[in-house]
């Protein structure tokens, strides 16, 4: 091992004993001094100052470029974002700083525009299909995507004319299994997506896909699949049942498993009087329901890429 | 008889980046830079705690794109050129250093000689084959590898079309028996990502535990009594071991984790980014500037980079055997606790990505080597143990149901579903149940339709790898995550509008993707019915 000269010979000791694998008690039970929070470029006080150059080849300033962003403590309470219905979650994204560090592994440095081979197949900018699909961001938030069949403002547009096809407005309704009502959100054009507020606690929900028209009549396109929100906090409800791994691991279902009640749900909230305006019938099956725009009836017309092979 | 057990866990994962078309490719250095700084040395250590009689147990996913890349004879030649421009490059430097910066001559030699050793590790120790280096230390039952999701998919956004979750379990299996000659008994599910109810696609596939993050366990329903230091039973059958915080936070934290230590190698200042471009020569294809893995400074303090100090090899050695035995101390403390009030021995499971070790905290896989040595030889109160051997001690467990949960940030999705990649949704939404609606379709296929289906599965697959979603919002490499999204699906979707019919099926075009893709050559797309 090389002496340095400014190193702390303890330190050296230290090491020495420690590489030998047999570390001892009293040196395990060091408790480490408080460490300096290891620093981002971006986190230093001031720019590096031009240093001069001794040799050809010398170690130049530091790139004052930032590689990361300013770390935040992960907050094991969940909160939920701010900014209302529409586009949730644009501010205030945070990463854990397992996921800071992990970025680590994906080069962290900036680095120049990249010039990749051309892309020699056509992305898919839409599928031509009516479809509305659910997600679960968190217990706070839905995220909504959907897909509409250009037919459907054709079809329009020869029933009421080119006004009515223009104005009218796809439409998410949003229904929680107790037939509560999340409210109807008329989106805007050229929306792909949408972030829905959920209502704390474990409950399943759907998203209707609709269009409404100026004169306020709404015409379902597609049904969604249900999810279920998480309940945060512990369970009121005690574990009781026990149960063997040995026997689990057998590769069937454990029998304990009926003793498992489903986990209630959250009470139904009935923000919306019958008939109000944004009132939607409850879900009727399972999985996604594709309804056309002009035939009311549901399941009258395909939707969903593939629905007609899973159903 | 020790009081309580401690199950470090490593998930070693890199997503599937393999650039035949190019003679050169920068993200392949993710790769590489693993292997030279995480996985040899971690195999490494496991080899030299084996041979010292050392009693250690460790669990490592070894992720089914991971084993691929280090099967892949192209990866395996370019690991090569890699290690030989490292090596030659060092060799320069400790000339340039004698000659011109003292400073740095003695990491010089430090960097020549690890080099050196992790080039013959690799090639001559284990010709070239890592994995044969992870059997080894399973098979002295040591090691549990465990399995992924087969690109690592975010499972609880793949819950649309249960065929695809089905997929990805079912694949990584197969994948892990094919390479490891076994079946896996474990899974870490991707990015700790559980939704209720996909429990039964572990089971269908014969896995019998996996991880979560704390609130899975402390959420449960109903309620666990003993907390993230028990396992709990799902419904189906699937142990599940939930993270402990506090051991994580001594490693993980940016403010008082061990690797923010002032004699710890700071990562951000490399060889890379300071010597002048033509003088480090080959190890930056076309000039472009980037990491190349010699780092010559501490972590100092809180200091700007142009204030480092050089780094000191054995202070940092030094440092890694005090915070081993800080670990140790902290876990009997823990373990001392508890055991009192529990019917069983607590058991402190401590998940971590393998790439910490090594990658980012440069000096990790001494820790664990220090660790693992004390464990054995200087104390009884805690002793490490798999999950498989901790339930064959304590089978009995409580039954429970986990929660919709991950480890990303505030304990839910919003990593992978956020206003920054939240388009992709739509597209692996629609190509997952189209890969079904083929898998249903075609029962018969011609020998090209064969190969079409399988090349679909595999463009999926890759699509749906959560790294590129987790890169998108962490706005490393987006332009490549965004390509590599893009260029899947849109291969897919040629794909399946061809076998559908919708346009020609051409066999060059299908032999063009097999050859980029090359992921799971015994895939079957079958798999998706």
């Amino acid at each position: 091992m090389a002496k340095q000269a400014n190193g702390s010979p303890d330190s050296v000791r230290a090491g020495a004993r420690a590489a030998s694998g047999r570390g001892t008690t009293g040196a395990s039970t060091a408790t480490p001094t408080p460490r300096a929070r290891r620093r981002s470029p971006a986190a230093t006080s001031s720019p590096a100052p031009a240093e001069p150059k001794k040799s050809s080849v010398a170690i130049r300033a530091a790139n004052p470029k930032s590689p990361r962003p300013p770390r935040q403590t992960k907050s094991s309470a969940p909160e939920p974002e701010t900014g209302g219905t529409a586009q949730a979650g644009q501010g205030a994204l945070s990463l854990s700083e397992e996921e800071q560090i992990g970025s680590a592994k994906y080069l962290p440095r900036d680095l120049p525009p990249r010039v990749f081979e051309e892309e020699r197949f056509i992305f898919p900018e839409t599928y031509g299909v009516n479809r509305v699909r659910l997600l679960v961001k968190d217990p706070h938030w839905l995220f909504a995507h959907w897909d509409v069949d250009p037919r459907v403002r054709e079809g329009l547009r020869r029933e009421k004319g080119e006004r009515i096809a223009v104005l009218a407005r796809l439409t998410l309704r949003l229904t929680d299994d107790h037939g509560g009502i999340g409210g109807a959100t008329v989106l805007p054009e050229g929306a792909r997506s949408w972030y829905l507020r959920a209502v704390p606690g474990h409950r399943s929900y759907r998203v209707e896909l609709g269009i409404t028209l100026p004169s306020g009549e709404y015409r379902s396109l597609a049904r969604s699949n249900a999810v279920a929100t998480p309940r945060t906090g512990p369970s009121p409800e005690k574990a009781r049942r026990r149960a063997s791994y040995r026997l689990a691991a057998k590769g069937a279902p454990l029998a304990a498993a009926a003793d498992i009640a489903p986990e209630p749900q959250a009470a139904p909230r009935r923000r919306a009087a019958k008939g109000a305006p944004g009132t939607a019938p409850a879900a009727r099956a399972a999985g996604t329901e594709p309804v056309s725009a002009n035939e009311p009836a549901p399941g009258s017309e395909p939707g969903g890429a593939s629905d007609l092979f899973r159903r | 008889m020790p009081q309580g057990y401690w199950s470090p866990v490593l998930h070693a994962h890199l997503p599937y980046v393999r650039h035949p078309e190019y003679p050169e490719f920068l993200e392949e250095d993710w790769f590489f830079e693993a292997l030279t700084e995480t996985y040899v040395p971690l195999v490494r250590v496991l080899d030299g705690l084996l041979r010292d009689g050392v009693d250690y147990r460790l669990t490592m996913t070894l992720s089914p794109p991971l084993l691929a890349m280090m099967s892949d004879g192209l990866l395996v030649e370019r690991y090569h050129r890699y290690l030989d421009r490292l090596v030659t490059l060092a060799e320069k430097e400790i000339s340039r250093t004698a000659r011109e910066d003292q400073r740095f001559h003695d990491v010089t030699r430090f960097y020549l000689g690890e080099f050196t050793d992790i080039r013959r590790v690799f090639r001559e120790v284990y010709g070239s084959n890592l994995i044969q280096a992870f059997r080894n230390h399973r098979d002295a039952g040591k090691l549990e590898i465990i399995t992924c999701g087969a690109t690592h998919g975010f499972l609880p956004l793949m819950d649309t079309v249960p065929e695809a979750v089905r997929a990805q379990v079912q694949i990584a299996v197969g994948h892990y028996r094919e390479l490891l000659g076994r079946d896996p008994a474990g899974i870490w599910l991707p990015e700790c990502g559980y939704l209720p109810g996909q429990d039964r696609f572990l089971r269908e596939a014969g896995l019998r535990f996996s991880f979560i993050e704390s609130h899975g366990v402390t959420d449960a329903h109903p309620r666990p009594s003993h907390g993230v230091l028990a396992p709990i039973i799902s419904p189906e059958g699937i142990a599940f071991f939930a993270r402990d915080m506090e051991s994580s936070r001594q490693v993980w934290s940016a403010e008082s984790g061990y690797p923010g230590d002032n004699d710890y190698r700071e990562f951000y200042k490399d060889v890379g980014w300071e010597l002048p471009v033509d003088y480090l020569g080959e190890i930056l294809p076309d000039g472009m500037r980037k990491n190349v893995g010699l780092k010559y400074y501490r972590v100092t303090g809180k200091v700007g980079l142009q204030d480092k100090q050089p780094y000191v090899r054995e202070w940092a050695l030094g440092k890694a055997a005090s915070h081993a035995g800080n670990f140790l101390e902290n876990r009997q403390r823990q373990v001392l606790a508890h055991a009192p009030r529990m019917s069983q021995p607590p058991l402190v499971v401590s998940p971590y990505d393998a790439e910490l070790f090594g990658h980012w905290w440069y000096e990790g896989p001494d820790f664990l080597n220090f660790l693992f040595r004390k464990m054995h030889f200087d104390q009884d109160v805690v002793k490490p143990v798999t999950p498989p051997q901790f339930l064959d001690m304590h089978p009995d467990c409580e039954v429970a149901q986990p929660p919709f949960c991950t480890w990303g940030a505030r304990g839910y999705a919003e990593v992978w579903l956020n206003p920054g990649n939240d388009w992709i949704y739509p597209h692996l939404d629609v190509a997952a149940e189209r890969m079904v609606e083929l898998a249903r379709r075609f029962e018969w296929p011609s020998p090209l339709e064969r190969r079409a289906l399988d090349q679909a599965a595999r463009e999926l697959l890759l699509a749906q790898s959560s790294d590129w979603a987790f890169i998108m919002k962490t706005g490393t490499t987006v332009e490549y995550a965004k390509k590599r999204t893009r260029d899947h699906v849109a291969r897919f979707t040629y794909l399946y509008r061809a076998l559908t019919g919708e346009t020609m099926l051409e066999e060059p075009i299908v032999r063009d993707f097999e050859w980029r893709d090359n992921l799971f050559p015994q895939i079957d797309y079958r798999v998706y019915k």
